[in-house]
């Protein structure tokens, strides 16, 4: 009777189990439902002077770049989220102006940033000294 | 979710495989994805050319790498190195039948996709900026004359491509090559061609005696080795940067332990070599420890890389083996898992490719048959003897009906 019952029980399990196998495979494997393949990518100019021109990724050898937040954002203004497939330790360029409305001489600060992946936010705050710095929040 | 709680994941997710040493990991390099079509042909072409070794039976391989971390086999671009996975999916068959009494006709199909993506996958890749995806299909016609030994077989061969990231070098998305394999007895020659021109031709002589295609289980003629020539045309209008490359695989002890090595000529030298012990001459197990020369071009090292690794049936365990650095992006520093299953069937015999006798699965088989069958006469009572010769092979019948009178014995002769 009991193994009669478990019978009953298991079968429709194992069909279950097939059954949720196929689409498991046709999406793939599981570890992206919580790891992140890109990253959306939101700048806040937490600064009181400085003019954030652009943010694009450079090859370590400075040969080529890559756009990603290709926006003005005047002082205490936020970027649009700007969506990028850039996982790992990269360099990234920030072009600025030393001033509030992003006119005069363009400078250029370069960083090395560790992206994760998911939904970053990244503030720009200027020292004392005024060189720029950057936090994920 | 949020972030810190993905970081506690990510980092859950990274003990279990540390203790593995995949911290270690080393980035698979940009120009190891555009190299990748030659190599997946020419394995391609190399396992059809074991297969073919018979000529007919069946085969049947499938496979993928499992690489659990993205931060595993990272790419390495201008940019640095990316988070993702390489992959690497294969599958073939091979089937033929008799149409007269001493040909055979076959047909043949060789599939695998490979590269690296954003995501882990099975099917729909993410196709990232960074992506490469790509796949080669070989597939043709065989005809194998039984009486005199011997195999023809030919078709073609597509490199496509599916994905190609901004960071890679320009290639050409879709190539069509043609391919013929002639064997005769232990001897034979492989083709491939780009339309006129010859990509590589490959001389093989398998001297050693295979009791799987008629040979000996043992003996001095198992001991002779499998040589093969190929000379690879590398730049199809340029004959002079032509390369060779030798390999020599060698018996040294009844056909379950075996040496390898592989010469480039005239310029590049050792290439590669191995010690493989097969448990058992059907292959289906190995242990292998390789050695082989890096590439400077791709890896801007020219040094040797020591590894090993465990192949059972289903699945597969490697640290920087020789087949993974070439087959796999010059994967190295990490342990690489491989769910595969090949099988190769001759005239009722089983083994994996490049097996010389048959798999033990099916002397148990037999064994069980044997004990099965039930004892020699049946201990009843029979009326008519061919009721006797019904009742053979039916052990479980205790009763035994006839007309009008009924016999019946019990175990214990009770009654």
């Amino acid at each position: 009777m009991v193994r009669s019952a478990m019978k009953a029980f298991v079968r429709p399990l194992f069909a279950l189990c097939v059954f949720c196998a196929l689409p498991l495979a046709l999406t793939g494997c599981l570890s992206h439902w919580f790891l992140e393949s890109e990253t959306r990518l939101q700048l806040e100019n937490a600064t009181e002077d400085y003019s954030i021109i652009s943010l694009d990724v450079v090859a370590l050898d400075g040969s080529i770049y890559s756009s990603w937040i290709r926006q003005t954002v005047l002082p205490g203004e936020r970027s649009r989220v700007e969506e990028g497939d850039w996982i790992g330790e990269f360099k990234v360029r920030v072009k600025y102006t030393e001033s509030k409305d992003a006119s005069g001489d363009t400078l250029v600060d370069y960083r090395v940033l560790d992206f994760e992946g998911g939904s970053m936010y990244l503030q720009v705050t200027a020292s004392e000294k005024g060189k720029l710095q950057y936090k994920f929040r | 979710m949020g972030m810190q709680m993905r970081k506690v994941v990510k980092r859950a997710l990274c003990i279990l495989p540390m203790a593995f040493g995949l911290s270690v990991a080393d980035a698979v390099p940009l120009a190891a994805f555009s190299e990748t079509g030659s190599h997946s042909r020419d394995q391609q072409l190399l396992e059809i050319r074991d297969v073919m070794r018979g000529g007919r039976g069946g085969f049947l391989d499938l496979g993928f790498n499992y690489t659990p971390l993205a931060s595993q086999l990272p790419l390495e671009s201008p940019y640095g190195e990316h988070e993702g996975y390489a992959f690497r999916q294969h599958v073939a068959g091979f089937g033929s039948g008799a149409v007269t009494r001493q040909s055979q006709l076959g047909a043949l199909l060789w599939f695998e996709r490979s590269g690296w993506d954003g995501e882990d996958f099975f099917v729909y890749p993410k196709y990232n900026a960074f992506s490469h995806v790509a796949s080669t299909t070989t597939w043709g016609l065989t005809y194998t004359h039984i009486k005199h030994d011997v195999t023809f077989a030919g078709g073609m061969q597509h490199y496509n491509v599916e994905h190609v990231g901004d960071v890679y070098p320009e290639e050409s998305d879709s190539l069509l090559y043609s391919w013929a394999h002639l064997r005769w007895n232990h001897f034979s020659v492989q083709g491939n061609f780009y339309r006129s021109n010859v990509r590589f031709l490959r001389l093989s002589l398998d001297l050693e005696s295979r009791l799987v295609y008629g040979g000996y289980s043992k003996g001095l003629l198992t001991y002779l080795p499998n040589i093969d020539l190929t000379v690879y045309n590398k730049s199809a209008d340029k004959f002079s940067a032509d390369t060779y490359r030798m390999n020599w695989e060698q018996n040294l002890y009844g056909q379950i332990l075996y040496a390898e090595v592989s010469y480039d000529f005239p310029d590049d030298g050792f290439h590669s070599a191995a010690l493989k012990y097969y448990p058992d001459a059907s292959r289906m197990v190995a242990f292998e420890a390789t050695c082989i020369r890096r590439n400077k071009k791709i890896d801007g090292t020219d040094d040797l890389l020591w590894g090993g690794g465990i192949e059972f049936p289903f699945v597969r365990f490697a640290y920087n083996s020789s087949y993974d650095y070439e087959n796999f992006f010059h994967a190295k520093g990490t342990f690489i898992v491989e769910f595969q299953f090949n099988l190769a069937s001759i005239d009722g015999f089983l083994f994996a490719r490049g097996g010389t006798r048959s798999a033990p699965l099916e002397t148990i088989k037999v064994e069980k048959k044997n004990k099965d069958l039930p004892p020699e006469g049946d201990g009843l009572i029979h009326l008519n003897p061919s009721d006797a010769s019904t009742s053979v092979g039916s052990g479980k019948t205790k009763t035994l009906e006839a007309t009008g009178i009924r016999y019946e014995k019990s175990g214990n002769g009770g009654n």
